[in-house]
């Protein structure tokens, strides 16, 4: 690794988590906000929520704001940066993690649910990336950490539009990083397998349980360590790349009718 | 040129330099156009900008840009698009 030159605001170095009132999201703020990073969480709804994951990050010493923001918004995305960059002056790691799951069928798809499953899922991501695009390159150093799934591999039946959006969240995520590498900006994708959090209560049925000769159900801590190491300087030479983290579900998936 | 045209200039390939390191050692001419001699792509003008305006003056990205085809986005052009305080 090469030496990290200090790109950070008064020695701190400044997150932005979107979705981050809940779940994986919290899990995130709150071990980036252990890491020493002040951490600025969007929320759309969760106004409690957040609330809560801001006390707790503050109770333990770190520094945390809330942010209201519908990140599939194109103003909102570009005001909530503004409020971030006038509060901590920089914005040096970006967590695209707001996300939305409406499975359905196909046949049953209305064209504004898939619509807004894309909206939030990749144009969100879209929009968040290139609001934080000049602050990062003024900075000569940026990590963006977007966020994938496993659906986009192993998609179940129902998962059009959340597989879709997914998978060109994949790419996009790729195509930032041909463009901003050679700008000390990493742009990388996590895939977490199923992780039990509120957004996956409703498909957990269907998910299954965990499974004494398979994969468990992840926690959202067991996403949020791999985030903080790819917000890391020790990440520098990871670029463009998709990681799985799912407990090995992806690869031990039953391939013979047998289950083995 | 001028002492003053000549500083701003040295100031301004500065710039050039730290968005493009690969032309480091390189001699930059005000008449050297930023895309076609140098290679700068968009992101690479839009970081020099944003120096622009923080180190040397006010420097209008689009109105410059709209002007591409009289200018062919030269140096000297830049220079001239920057308002100084």
């Amino acid at each position: 690794m090469t030496a990290a030159a200090d790109t950070s605001v008064g020695g701190t170095r400044v997150a932005l988590v979107t979705g981050g009132s809940r779940g994986i999201g919290a899990a995130l703020c709150r071990r980036l906000a252990a890491d020493g990073l002040t951490v600025h969480l969007i929320y759309r709804d969760a106004e409690a929520a957040a609330k809560q994951v801001v006390s707790d990050i503050q109770a333990r010493g770190g520094s945390a704001s809330a942010h209201r923001a519908d990140v599939a918004d194109e103003h909102d995305a570009q005001s909530v940066t503004d409020a971030v960059l006038a509060a901590s002056g920089g914005i040096h790691v970006l967590v695209n993690n707001a996300g939305v799951v409406d499975d359905r069928l196909l046949m049953v798809t209305e064209l504004a649910r898939w619509e807004r499953v894309l909206r939030v899922n990749l144009t969100g991501t879209f929009l968040m990336a290139r609001a934080v695009l000049p602050t990062m390159l003024d900075q000569g150093w940026g990590r963006i950490i977007n966020f994938s799934s496993n659906s986009v591999r192993i998609p179940g039946a129902g998962q059009c539009a959340y597989a879709a959006s997914k998978g060109g969240v994949e790419a996009l995520s790729r195509v930032l990083a041909v463009e901003l590498g050679r700008k000390g900006i990493r742009v990388n994708t996590v895939a977490p397998g199923r992780v039990r959090t509120e957004m996956t209560a409703p498909v957990a049925d269907r998910l299954g349980p965990d499974d004494a000769s398979g994969p468990r159900w992840g926690t959202p801590e067991d996403i949020s360590g791999l985030v903080a190491f790819l917000a890391s300087d020790e990440s520098d030479y990871i670029q463009g790349q998709t990681i799985t983290a799912d407990g090995g579900r992806l690869v031990m998936r039953p391939r013979h009718k047998n289950g083995s | 040129m001028p002492a003053q045209d000549v500083a701003a200039l040295d100031e301004l390939v500065k710039l050039i330099y730290e968005v493009k390191p690969g032309l480091a050692g390189i001699q930059v001419r005000p008449d050297d156009s930023l895309v076609d001699a140098l290679g700068l792509d968009s992101l690479d003008i839009l970081q020099l900008s944003r120096k622009i305006n923080r180190d040397l003056g006010s420097f209008d990205l689009d109105a410059w840009s709209e002007t591409a085809q009289q200018h062919g986005r030269s140096v000297a052009s830049v220079l001239d698009a920057v308002e100084t305080a």
